[in-house]
């Protein structure tokens, strides 16, 4: 039997994908548009923006994951597909030392813009994903947490 | 008009003898370490309100929390942290922006771009004006303007031009 390990399956359109913030505009705009771009680092940008997948990972899970991270934004996958870009979302699950799953639901929002040779084409893509994505505030958060029994 | 200078701003607050004479000198440095650098208070949730009811003391007090929460960004984000060249850049350019025009100033929110650069942005209503300051000397710095589904990006921008596009930020064109 050929059994996928969990987190190595294609990430369908249906599916809900989570990013988590750092300090918004305020609470009207609370996603800032360089949650979608990929961070500058040398000698290159970094290839892909992190996600996490719902099917594995509640928003606050998403959210406490990383320190200093003031909230979380959910991405449809379909309608990140629907944008003109190219733009996709991959599995991308995080393994140990030993090659062993440890984290299934991380994911990657590829085919971005880079931000040094094409800046203006990455804030642009980064404008169009902040239009699309939604905040979850803290009451979604943790009535989410609660349904889903969440571990943090 | 007064002048800030940004040399010797290592320490993360602006020093006393740093102010000109026109600046209300005694007040300004114990008024800036006050200050956190979370400046909720300059970030209403009511853009309009934000946008209309300004005045020159609003503005400078507006800049001068600017100042502070970019020399502090470093201790509060540690995960995030802006170059040195960038944070001068940014400081230098919004500097030179506010003295030609404070009445025009407000407050950006203040990231980074992941590498020590920096990103201010300011917002309104569905107009959105981002500065970038590279932390590489070799990357320009740029503006970048979108408003809806139209956009601009204009390289190697001075402060005129800074000033000229919160004209248009404030504009209802």
């Amino acid at each position: 039997m050929n059994e996928r390990s969990p987190g190595t399956e294609p990430v369908e359109c249906e599916e809900i994908t989570y990013r988590a913030l750092k300090k918004g505009w305020d609470k009207g705009e609370p996603i800032p548009s360089e949650a979608f771009m990929r961070r500058v680092r040398e000698p290159e940008p970094e290839k892909a923006v992190s996600l996490s997948r719902r099917k594995y990972v509640t928003a606050r899970e998403c959210r406490l994951k990383l320190r200093r991270k003031f909230g979380t934004a959910s991405l449809h996958v379909g309608r990140v597909r629907a944008l003109s870009f190219g733009l996709d979302i991959a599995p991308d699950p995080l393994r140990d030392d030993r090659g062993a799953i440890i984290e299934p639901g991380h994911c990657l929002l590829i085919n971005l813009p880079d931000p040094v040779t094409d800046s203006e084409g990455a804030e642009f893509a980064a404008s169009q994903l902040v239009k699309i994505a939604r905040y979850i505030t803290p009451n979604q958060e943790e009535q989410e947490h609660r349904e889903r029994g969440g571990s943090v | 008009m007064s002048r800030m200078s940004l040399k010797d701003s290592t320490a993360g607050t602006y020093q006393p003898n740093l102010f000109s004479s026109t600046m209300e000198q005694g007040s300004l440095p114990a008024e800036l370490l006050k200050r956190t650098s979370s400046l909720d208070s300059d970030k209403v949730t009511q853009p309009a309100r934000w946008w209309s009811s300004w005045t020159l003391p609003a503005a400078k007090e507006s800049f001068l929390a600017f100042c502070t929460e970019v020399l502090q960004y470093n201790k509060v984000d540690e995960d995030d942290q802006i170059a040195r060249n960038a944070r001068d850049a940014a400081l230098a350019i919004a500097e030179s922006a506010y003295s030609r025009a404070p009445n025009r100033w407000r407050s950006p929110r203040v990231a980074t771009d992941g590498g020590g650069g920096v990103r201010l942005t300011w917002k309104l209503g569905e107009k959105e004006l981002r500065a970038v300051f590279p932390a590489d000397a070799r990357r320009m710095q740029y503006l970048y303007l979108e408003r809806g589904d139209w956009h601009s990006m204009i390289k190697n921008f001075t402060a005129a031009t800074l000033c000229s596009q919160f004209d248009w930020l404030l504009s209802k064109r």
